[in-house]
Order: structure tokens, then sequence, then C-alpha cells
């Protein structure tokens, strides 16, 4: 049992941690706050199995179709709305209200086309289950265990080893010395929002095997997130990992063990106190003011 | 210090302004309160007014944000309903304890939220109203679950019963009339100054010998004041509670209403709500389209009106004051 | 500057006029109906002064718009059937339909406005039970006959005099379930259930029903937002108990039924007639084999399989009206509570007079539509009295009783 628990609680903290990796993105680039992850990890996974159902391409291309559409999605959304806005004059807590309502949109709009019913993503692979330490697991969890892993490695090497990453990386930290050596931080900001809601949109792709696919499954997966990435340490790519690995074995355990009535109630019970007692995150990061 | 600066004739001018608002206000509200159903609109307006306004002290004043203001609308209503119901309690003290419940779990809350800001807050205020919601699910002796409380009893003020929409109307618009003011004179008095003060900058402030954590503390407490109240005069309105309209979402929707209005602003909580209740109900006749076209809405007037409603006002306003100060001073 | 102005005051004045004088969004939500079904009420359009009005209200948007929608459209098709068939009494009705927004405070707004401003003289109420709970103080002083497509035990029974149920009370399927549960000779049971109120009021009836026969050896809980369940499942499975309950929304259900297939669970598995939704074996496939659920009615595979002429009928101009069979149960909610406020207003002597409907509804006997023969004469708000139960065999719904008849070994 105990096995099956830690594979369960590893998927389900991945997604919370690539959903969380995305808040972390925007916030350093941009210093500003999406409420609209989840729902793009939603929007994901419609145009996932609208691809790989629908349209019958094969999965991974299907996957690196979503991801492309979803990384302009994520552009358009900053350099459209956000910058505009901002440019207006917008203080930026109206950034708040302009990605609820984004994310309102794409709820109403997926279930606009896609109806309200839950589709049901066909199974990726022919074998039903694999056997892992003698327990069977089906093998669309482990995918999303996977792309999980890889999403994360790929991320890691993009921002430490390419240029362009690294400049992003340096816009984050400085936007006025970047800018002066040359770096278009308008692009970099743009990336990161795309980067963010691109991660979404792929770990939608594979969890839709796993959960169905339905317009509010992002609501609750984005705010666990959230929630993950915050204690870990907000911004800090490792920190938002584990904090969503962290957040996903709390309420996993606390369901198996204690009790699920009160799962909700344990799990941010749990996250009160580790904020009070670590005010700035497992990962200790700094807090821009 | 502003109002110094005013020439006399400016005051009579902005006078001038606020009564033919008023006017036209209350011959619109006249008319509406003719009908059950337009009085029932009225009455929501206003308590998300009162409600609204509770978060704009908190999140537009002292610059914290909050993303669980359902859990403390809760707590006034769930609290409200009980005492009046289980322990026989007059409906206008239950509704003020109902309001003192919530603002001691205001307190409880900024003990730790006074530590933290941004995201930390965010995550403070979202696990608050998760768990509040939580709470009142699964406490069946207390809350009836998911089943939630029927037949609330109506207001008795004075041995008048409120029971029609128009009476309960009268009442929270007076209240919420007397909270507009309430925050316009506690925002231009040294308590206030000294809010702003925290949310511009919290180390300058201390800086300046103001105790930053207890006027963090006492923001929470009187936003959780305001929302616990307005909680209570929803119960009593509506006469039946669930979990239900106590979620996440209705965290966003006080959110949504005080950005839209504007937040810092004297009015902005009024427009807010007003224009967004309404709107949510003309919305009504598109049945499944209507959400989308709300979320559109708002998107659109937020594009023309980056600040919030009543930044544009206040836009307004400055202008006009400038051309006149323009003629007045001919070369500056 | 004067773009801003003026949009500010366009919006000012647009939420004003039309909410302000009431008629201005009752002329658009009757534009919006006529627009639906314009093709076939196309003569109600000219002389709507003559038409009944009918209100119908539902979870239309938000996560369980599924269900609204069918509740919608199942309410729909009826009004179109009525009025082909000349209408009551040689007059059509009129539905008017609002979203609740699945809150209560939605419901209330809802209903005040069709008691209002649209002047209806019936409501179809919603599928959503705490939603017809916030309305029931309103509709008793109004005097106004809904007909609810809650499942929930708890708005029947309860002496409301103008509510009365248009489908099955959720404990009569749950009783079938028991019964087939008992006939498999289950002892203990391990129950997963939705913390929201269909799972509380639905568990709670389980449990009346499986009394002291059936032991509860665990009780979990997840929330409607949940997708995850690997902790409850396994804490229920490490108890290993004969049969597992599970009572949800249908995709709850699916989700649920799949994640105790993956971890190895083989039994059967026992719930509520949200089963019984073809989505359940679309979504969760192979696993959804051996699921038991008692039903009102269920969607069949194809038209063929309905169990009743009338489900017949109506299957045949659903798919003529949407081009495809419906997707959940909750259309026949609609179709049934609309169908038998018309019998009511058709019999009743002044469809003026609250209490003439009402009396009307009461002698509603024997009227047999989708669902079951409605009989409302013993004044408790519900109709039917028998529900039956299923199983799921290689995707498809079958009676209970002829595959145990095949099946007794097992």
């Amino acid at each position: 049992m105990v096995i099956r628990l830690i594979i369960g609680a590893l998927m389900i903290g991945s997604v919370y941690g690539v959903v969380g990796i995305g808040y972390g993105l925007i916030y350093k680039a941009s210093g500003l706050m999406s409420l609209a992850q989840g729902d793009m990890l939603m929007f994901g996974a419609f145009l996932g199995i609208t691809f790989y159902k629908y349209l019958q391409l094969p999965f991974i291309i299907a996957l690196l179709l979503t991801m492309i559409i979803m990384f302009m999605l994520g552009m358009f959304i900053e350099r459209v709305m956000v910058t505009k806005l901002i440019e207006k004059g917008a203080q930026t807590v109206y950034i708040i209200l302009c990605t609820i309502s984004i994310s309102m949109i794409l709820q109403n709009s997926s279930m606009l086309t896609w109806g309200s019913n839950v589709l049901q993503f066909p199974a990726i692979f022919n074998s039903a289950s694999v056997k892992i330490f003698g327990v069977s697991v089906a093998p669309e969890n482990l995918l999303v265990l996977g792309v999980g892993i890889i999403i994360m490695v790929a991320l890691q090497l993009f921002l430490t080893k390419t240029k362009f990453g690294i400049s992003m990386r340096a816009a984050a930290q400085d936007e006025v010395a970047a800018s002066a050596l040359g770096i278009n931080v308008p692009l970099t900001k743009g990336t990161a929002w795309g980067i963010a809601s691109m991660l979404a949109g792929a770990i939608g792709v594979v969890v839709g095997p796993v959960f169905g696919v339905y317009m509010s499954m992002g609501a609750m997966i984005g705010q666990k997130a959230f929630a993950g990435a915050v204690v870990g340490g907000y911004g800090n790519m490792f920190g938002a990992i584990i904090g969503g690995v962290f957040f996903g074995f709390l309420e996993t355990f606390v369901s198996a063990y204690l009790t699920s009535n009160y799962k909700d109630f344990i799990t941010f019970g749990i996250l009160i106190i580790v904020m009070i007692l670590m005010p700035k995150g497992i990962f200790n990061e700094e807090v821009m003011e | 210090m502003e109002q110094n600066k005013k020439s006399a004739g400016q005051i009579i001018n902005e006078k001038k302004f606020l009564i033919l608002e008023i006017i036209i206000v209350a011959l619109i509200t006249a008319y509406m309160l003719r009908g059950t159903y337009p009085s029932l609109i009225l009455c929501f307006i206003c308590i998300n007014t009162i409600a609204v306004t509770g978060l704009d002290i908190l999140f537009g004043y002292t610059g914290q944000v909050s993303f669980g203001h359902a859990g403390f609308y809760a707590i006034g209503a769930y609290t409200s309903s009980i005492l009046s119901i289980k322990l026989g309690i007059p409906v206008v003290i239950s509704m003020i304890i109902a309001a003192l419940v919530s603002m001691f779990f205001g307190f409880v809350i900024a003990i730790p939220a006074s530590k933290l800001v941004k995201h930390f807050l965010s995550l403070l205020t979202i696990a608050f109203g998760n768990m509040v919601y939580i709470f009142l699910s699964v406490t069946k002796d207390l809350t009836n679950g998911f089943s939630g409380i029927l037949n609330i009893p109506n207001l008795n003020l004075f041995g008048f019963r409120f029971k029609s929409n128009q009476s309960y109307f009268f009442l929270f618009a007076a209240v919420a009339i007397l909270v507009l003011i309430g925050k316009k004179r506690l925002i231009h008095s040294r308590f206030g100054r000294a809010l702003i003060a925290v949310r511009e900058n919290p180390h300058a402030a201390a800086g300046m010998g103001i105790n930053v954590k207890y006027y963090k503390v006492m923001a929470f407490a009187l936003s959780a004041l305001l929302t616990g109240l307005a909680g209570a005069f929803y119960a009593h309105l509506i006469g039946f509670i669930s979990p239900d309209g106590f979620n996440n979402n209705q965290s966003n929707v006080f959110m949504t209403m005080l950005l839209f209005g504007g937040i810092a602003s004297s009015f902005g909580p009024l427009i807010g709500s007003t224009i967004l209740t309404i709107v949510t109900e003309v919305m009504q006749g598109f049945v499944r389209y209507q959400m989308l076209l709300y979320a559109i809405f708002i998107l659109l007037v937020l594009f023309c009106m980056p600040n919030g409603v009543s930044g544009v006002i206040a836009n307004i306003k400055s202008r006009i004051a400038k051309r006149k100060g323009k003629k007045v001073e001919p070369r500056a | 500057m004067f773009k801003k102005l003026s949009a500010l005051f366009l919006v000012l004045a647009m939420s004003i006029s039309l909410v302000a004088c009431g008629n201005a969004g009752k002329e658009e939500t009757k534009e919006n109906t006529t627009s639906e079904n314009g093709k076939e009420t196309g003569g109600t359009e000219e002389n709507s002064s003559e038409t009944i009005k009918v209100g119908l209200y539902g979870t239309i948007t938000g996560p369980n718009a599924l269900a609204g929608e069918m509740l919608e459209k199942g309410g729909r098709l009826a009004v179109k059937q009525i009025n082909e068939a000349g209408g009551v009494n040689g007059t059509p009705i009129e539905l008017i339909v609002y979203d609740d927004k699945s809150s209560p405070e939605g419901a209330l707004k809802a209903v005040t406005r069709l008691i209002e401003v649209d002047k209806v003289v019936a409501i179809a109420a919603s599928n959503s039970s705490p939603n017809i709970l916030a309305t029931t103080q309103l509709s008793e002083e109004a005097k106004l006959l809904q007909v609810g497509g809650g499942t929930s035990p708890s708005y029947t029974n309860a002496g409301f005099k103008y509510l009365f149920r248009g489908t099955a009370n959720g404990s009569l399927p749950n009783s079938a379930a028991v019964d087939a549960m008992k006939e498999m000779g289950v002892k203990t049971i391990g129950i997963l259930s939705v913390a929201a109120e269909n799972g509380e009021s639905g568990v709670k009836s389980f449990k009346g029903f499986m009394g002291d026969d059936v032991e509860v050896l665990v009780e979990e809980t997840y929330q409607p937002t949940d997708t995850d369940y690997t902790g409850q499942v396994n804490k229920i499975l490490a108890a290993n108990p004969d049969g597992v309950l599970i009572y949800g929304m249908t995709n709850e259900c699916a989700l649920a039924i799949k994640q105790f297939r993956r971890n190895g669970y083989e039994g059967f598995i026992y719930g509520p007639e949200a089963m019984g939704v073809p989505d359940l074996v679309k979504v969760a496939g192979e696993a959804a084999d051996n699921v038991i659920f008692g039903s009102a009615a269920v969607i069949p595979a194809t038209v063929e399989d309905a169990i009743n002429d009338v489900e017949k009928a109506f299957l045949e101009a659903f798919i003529a009206e949407y081009g495809e069979l419906p997707v959940s149960d909750v259309v026949y909610r609609g179709y049934d509570s609309v169908m038998l406020i018309a019998e009511a207003l058709k019999n009743a002597s002044d469809i003026k007079d609250p209490d003439s409907i009402r009396e009307a509804m009461l002698n509603v006997k024997g009227k047999e539509l989708i669902q079951g023969i409605y009989d409302f004469s013993e004044a408790t708000g519900d109709g039917l009295s028998t529900a039956r139960n299923y199983i799921i065999q290689d995707g498809k719904n079958v009676s209970f009783a002829e595959w145990r008849k095949a099946n007794p070994e097992k």
C-alpha cells in the first residue's frame, strides 16, 4: 500500500510542481501573479485531446503541438494583455482582475466548444499496467511522472545552459541592467509567461488519460500548485517542485492514514504552520517588495 | 492637507455634482423598489458593497491581499444563523455578535498574516478560505453540513418585522452608506494615513514610528468585521445557507468587484458591486453564454479603464480641476 | 477622454435600463427562448400574451453545467411536444430558463425573477437540491408550484405544500442498490463519497437501508474539485471490504472507479443513479464493469433498448432535435417535471389560482412518464415509488435481476 501511495503522491505532486514552476517563472520575470495557471492546464488538456483523439495525430505530436499553442497563448496574454494594461497605467494589482477574467473566459469557451461533459482521453499505451516493486501501476501515471521530470530537467538546462535562458535569468534579477546589456527584456517576460502556460498545458495533456478532461479540472490543481510553490520558496524552481511534491505527499498520506473528511483542512493547516515557522519558504527565497 | 488646497468654488461644484448623483441614484432606486425582484438585487448590491468595502480597507488601503474573504462572509452568516436559531437570540444581537466573531477570526488570522507579504499572504488567505469551507461542511452537528440551515428567522427591530426585500433594503442601504462614510472618515484620519503609509512602504512607516504590525492587524480585524456583518445580512435575507455559497468562487467575486470598481477609492466598492451585480442579472438572458460574456465584459471595461471604474472618475475630476485651475492662473 | 466617459455611461445606462425595468430583461429572455425553438413555437411569438409561462432553473454554467444543460434540454423538448399537441387546453407554454449558478444565492435570484418579472405559473426546479431548498420559503409564500429535479430526500416529506419532485427520490435507487448488495451477500463495505450535499444525503440514505446487515468498515470523502483519490482508495482497500460504495456525480464516480481498479480492486462497486449515465462507461471504460446501481431510468445504449414507449418516443424526439442521444438521465427529470406541470395545468380548474394547480397536481395518478408512473396523491411531494437496479456488463447497463439469473454463482 505504501508503494502505491508513494507513486500516487509523486504523480500528483509532480503535476503540482510543474504547474507551480509556472507561477514562479511569471513572478520572477514580471513580479506578477496569474490566477489562470490551473485553467491553462485544463485548456492544454482539451487541445491535447482534440489533436490526439479527434485529429488522430500521434501522441508525441499532439503533445508538442499543444505545447506550441499554449506557449503562444501565454505569450499573447503577456504581450497583448498584461503589458498593454500596464502601459495604460494600470496598477499591478489589476492584473489579478485580468487573469481572473482570462480564467473565466478559458473555462467557459472550453465548455461551449467541447461541451460540459467529461471527455475520455484514450489510452496511450497498449498495456493496462506495469509492475513496479510488485505493484501494478497504470503506465499513464508513470508518464505523468516522467514528463514532469523531463520538463524540470529541460527547463533547468534551458535556464542555465542556453544564452536566452541566461538572459532571462539576468532580466529577472535586474531589468534595467539587463536591458542596458542589450537583453530584450519584454521578450524575456513574454517568454516566461509563454513557458509557464506551456508547462501547464503539457502536464494537462499527460494527466488527461488519468483524470479525464473537463472544464473545472484545473481549478483546484492551480490552487494547490500555487500553495506548493509558495511553501517551497516562490520563484525558486526547485522550491516549486519540492513544494508541489510535499503537498502531494501530505494530501495523499493524510487521507490514507488520518481522515479524508478533514484532508484539505489538515493540509492547509500544516501549510500555515510551515509558513509561520519558515516565512520565506523551504528554499528561503527573498521576496521582492 | 488636500482639502485645504481646494478653492471654495471647487467645493461648491463638487457638492453640486454629488447632489445630482444622489438624486439620480435615488430616483432609480425608488423605481426599482416597486418590485420584489429589483429590490432583491438592490439588497445584494448593498450587502456586496459592505463586504467589498471590508476587503478594500485590507487590500486597497493596507495593501494586504486576501483571497479568502468568503471565509469571513461565511463566519458571519453561520454565526448569526446558529445563534438566532439554536439559542433564540434576537436577530439584531446575533448579527452584531456574528460581526464580532468574524472580527475575532480576523485578529487570529492577522497575527501570522501580518508577518507575511504578497504570495505568502495570498496562500495564507486561500488556506483560510478553504479551511472555513471544509469546517462548515464537516461539522454536521453545528452547521448541518451540506444540507444547509433552513428557515433562518427574519430580522425584528423595535417591533418591526423585516419581511419584504424592500424593508431589508432600507436597513442594508443605511448600513452601507454609514460604512462608506465611515470608511472615508477613517481613511482621512490619523489611522487611515497610517494604513496608507504601511501600504506604500512598511519600512519607512516603521521608521516614522508607526507600529506596522498593529495597523496590519487592525486592518484585518476591521475588514473581517465588515465582511462578517455582510455575511450575517446575507443569511437573514435569504433565509437559507449552505456551504455552496461560501467557496473560493465567492472570494473571487468580492475581489473582482473591488478591482472592477477601483481599489482605495471612496466609491469603488459601491460602483463595482452595483455594476457587476446588475450585469450578472442582465446576462441571465444569455443562458449558457452568460459567464463568457460576463468575463469579456470585465476585460473590455478593464482595457478602457485600467485602474477600475472609479479610477476613471478620479481622472475626469482631476482633469476638470486642472482645466479650471488653468483658467484661474494664466501661467504658472 | 470622451471615449472613456461615453464607455462609462454606456455601461451604466445599459445595466440600469435593462434591469431597472424588468420588462426589458424579460424581453431579452423571451427572444432567447424562442430563438432556440423558434421554428416550432413560432406561433407563440405574435400572441405572447396568450402563452402560459413556465420557469426552469438549474446549474447551467459552472462545474455541473452538464446536468443543468440536460435539465434544460429535457424541459425544452417537453414544451415543444406539449405545444405541438395543442398546448395546455389550447394555450401554448413558454419556457423561461435561468441559471442558478450552483449557489443558493443564484437560485433565490432566479426564482424571485421568475415569480415577479416573468410571472410564471409554475417552475421546474433545479437539479441541485440545496438550491431548491434555498427557494422554498419564497415559493411557499407565493403559492407557486415547483417540481424539482434534485434527488436528495431532503426536500420532500418536509411539509412543503407547493413543492413536488419530478424524478425518483434518491432513496429509491439507493434502496434498490442495497437490495442488490444484500443479494450479492455483501457483509462489509467501504464508502467513498463526495463532500457535497448529494454525497452526504446519499450515504445517509444508503446507511439507512443497509441497517445492521451491512457493516461500514471505512468511510472516506473527497472534495468535488479533487482529481486524485489515491489516499482514500488505498485506505479503503486496506480494510478489505466485501464491496465498495462510491457516491458522487457521474464524472467523479468514473474517476473513482478507475482509481479503484488501477489500485487493484476487482470486486463489485455499488453506487447512486449517477452511475447510469452513459458518460461513466465512456470515461471509465472496462473499469466500469461490475458496477451495480439503482435508478429510476437510465439512458440506454440505443433507442431500441428503451424500457417503455414514453422513453422511446422521447429519445427519438431528442435525436431528431439535437442529433444524438442525451448524455445524462437528468434530461428525463427536466422532461418529466415539465410534463407533470403541464398535466397539472391542464386539469386545474383555474390556472390563475395556485391552489387549484396544487390540487390538480395532487390528483395526478397513474401518469406514465419516462421515469415511471407518477402518483402524488399522498401529498408528500414524491410521485414515484419504485426504482430499478442495474449492473454494468461489457460497457452496457443490464438489468440486475436478469444478470443475476444468468450468473447465480457470483
